[in-house]
């Protein structure tokens, strides 16, 4: 059992190193620049329009839907990427392959989402710092921030797990579930929302950002019910923690044959 | 000694294709060849080999490992060269062989230099620092091996190992296989179209057409005619040679310089030596016949046509 973990933990470390090698190329790199200076560009536009509406909402916003977009590319790919190079047998032909390679991937495509998000979210509220400078910036940034955080790990667990799921149309089927259950099911008020990983983190986003006097109010508590942090957070921890489980499950026991074994 | 791969009556099914029926064969040591059309059930049996694939029913053994509960300690003794290229762009070729090596669960620095190690072995200069993507056919499938071999298996299984070589590569390619087999004690089971490096490298071969195995056997067993008999090729005054040998045993002229004795000849070489000497002739060779590999393998796979139809 120690030498399987060691043995793991090589697969991982290895998986990890190469993975970042192999991602710090030019088409990344334009797609990191891409995604993570399109808030601040939104947050400058706002902030020179006539009045300068308030910017904080179109951050939130912006920096999700660029967690949202990072994972779509880098995390729906982890099983589909190596069945199309042709590299899965023979990452799966070493003992430790599948979870290794998976669980490598995994934390490398956390950490480029998480470092795109973060510096999305940092730029933006500089340039509405710059702009319009409210003085409750780094409140601000803290509550995006550990928002962003979570959502990049668990959107990055879910696009894994479609991705293992649907590995002929992974990213279709990120799309498709995004479109679902983030943007249609996410806004039915109810319990459905713990499917989703944008409804609890709207939750605790608020729940950071508005006044305490507000989130004690009847009519707020009707339509956000009660302020409760640790609900939330266990629902989307839960979230990440089962649908990596069950990736996990899947690409362990899941036989991916190629086209011309069908 | 344990047989390195033993299967009964495996049946591997896609859905409604049956990709392996009923499969039984047993592979000892040395190196085997696993011969077939395509589309035969090569592939799926290598992966049913390396638990990368469920049967749908049958058992079988690799190593004396189950192939259905003990799939991972088969990969951790199995080296495994796919066919298709299975190299990671914007890696070098040492950084490849390293992975796999950590992938087997070698630690860094003694997946680095167990790397180099290989690549000398498989003969790569210092092309193993230049990336993947630029890599030519020969140095992808050096490539491939050395990952195959990086972590010490007991048995290797190469899919196509000389597909795409030129002559001088497909060589050092088999010798590199023939030394591991022969100096290190490994097994080795070759899935190959190229029947001439059956011929040169294989110890035994297997052969499957629609999913069935339909031949297994040694290569002497492949070489031995069912009409065993003697050629000779000679310089000189052929028919007085004919007529003297034909005193003893069946004989017939094949051209002007060659003969050919019918039966088991066992021990008759120094009568055709004296014979040719007695006729002014003088015998340049000597050679059993034998069957050809590609005829077998044709007959082989007509046969499972004929049973199917």
């Amino acid at each position: 059992m120690a030498n399987r973990i060691e043995m793991l933990k090589h697969g991982i470390r290895a998986t990890i190193r190469y993975e970042i090698a192999r991602s710090l190329n030019l088409g990344r790199g334009a797609a990191f620049l891409v995604l993570a200076l399109f808030p601040p560009a939104i947050t400058a536009i706002i902030c020179r329009l006539p009045g300068a509406p308030p910017t904080m909402i179109p951050i939130g916003v912006t920096s999700l839907v660029v967690c949202v977009l990072a994972n779509l590319v880098w995390s729906t790919s982890a099983v589909s990427g190596e069945l199309e190079g042709k590299t899965w047998a023979y990452l799966a032909a070493r003992p430790g392959g599948r979870i290794a390679s998976m669980i490598g991937k995994y934390i490398v495509s956390v950490g480029w989402t998480a470092l795109v998000t973060l510096s999305a979210l940092t730029i933006s509220i500089a340039v509405q710092a710059l702009l319009v400078p409210t003085g409750d910036e780094l409140r601000l940034w803290l509550i995006f921030a550990s928002c962003g955080l979570i959502a990049c790990f668990a959107y990055a667990s879910i696009y894994t797990l479609l991705g293992t799921i649907f590995h002929r149309r992974a990213m279709v089927a990120a799309v498709v579930h995004t479109g679902v259950f983030e943007l249609m099911i996410g806004w039915i008020p109810g319990i459905i929302q713990y499917a989703t990983v944008r409804g609890p983190l709207v939750h605790l986003a608020v729940i950071g950002l508005v006044d305490k006097e507000v989130l004690e109010d009847p009519n707020f508590t009707l339509v956000f019910g009660e302020p409760n942090v640790i609900g939330h957070l266990i629902s989307v921890v839960c979230l990440t923690i089962v649908a990596l489980l069950a990736s996990l499950w899947l690409i362990r026991t899941r036989e991916y044959a190629t086209t011309q074994e069908v | 000694m344990t047989p390195t791969i033993e299967l009964r009556d495996v049946t591997k099914d896609y859905r409604t294709h049956r990709a392996l029926d009923r499969v039984s064969m047993t592979i000892g040591d040395g190196v085997t060849g696993l011969l077939g059309p395509n589309g035969a059930g090569k592939s799926t049996m290598i992966k049913v080999l390396l638990g990368l694939v469920a049967t749908t029913s049958g058992e079988g053994k690799v190593l004396g490992l189950d192939i259905r509960s003990q799939g991972r300690a088969i990969r951790g003794k199995v080296g495994y060269m796919p066919e298709d290229d299975a190299y990671i762009p914007g890696m070098s070729g040492v950084e490849m062989v390293r992975f796999t090596a950590a992938l087997n669960g070698l630690p860094t620095v003694e997946g680095l230099r167990r790397a180099h190690e290989i690549l000398d072995f498989c003969g790569m200069g210092q092309e193993r620092y230049r990336d993947v993507d630029t890599y030519s056919t020969g140095m992808r499938q050096k490539l491939k091996f050395a990952q195959a071999i990086v972590h010490d298996p007991d048995l290797l299984i190469l899919d196509e190992p000389t597909s795409g070589l030129d002559p001088e590569e497909r060589v050092a390619m088999l010798n590199r296989v023939r030394s591991l087999v022969r100096s290190h004690g490994k097994r080795a089971v070759i899935s190959t179209h190229i029947l001439p490096d059956v011929r040169q490298v294989c110890d035994s071969v297997v052969i499957i057409a629609a999913g069935k195995v339909t031949l297994e056997a040694s290569m002497a067993e492949v070489d031995r005619p069912e009409e065993p008999g003697l050629y000779v090729r000679t310089i000189g005054p052929i028919d007085a040679i004919l007529e003297r040998l034909a005193r003893s045993t069946p004989a017939k002229r094949i051209d002007d310089r060659l003969l050919f004795l019918a039966g088991d000849q066992d021990g008759r070489e120094g009568e055709i030596w004296q014979a040719a000497a007695a006729c002014g002739a003088v015998v340049e060779a000597i050679y059993p016949r034998r069957n050809s590999l590609e005829a077998v393998f044709m007959n082989a796979v007509r046969e499972s046509h004929h049973a199917d139809s």
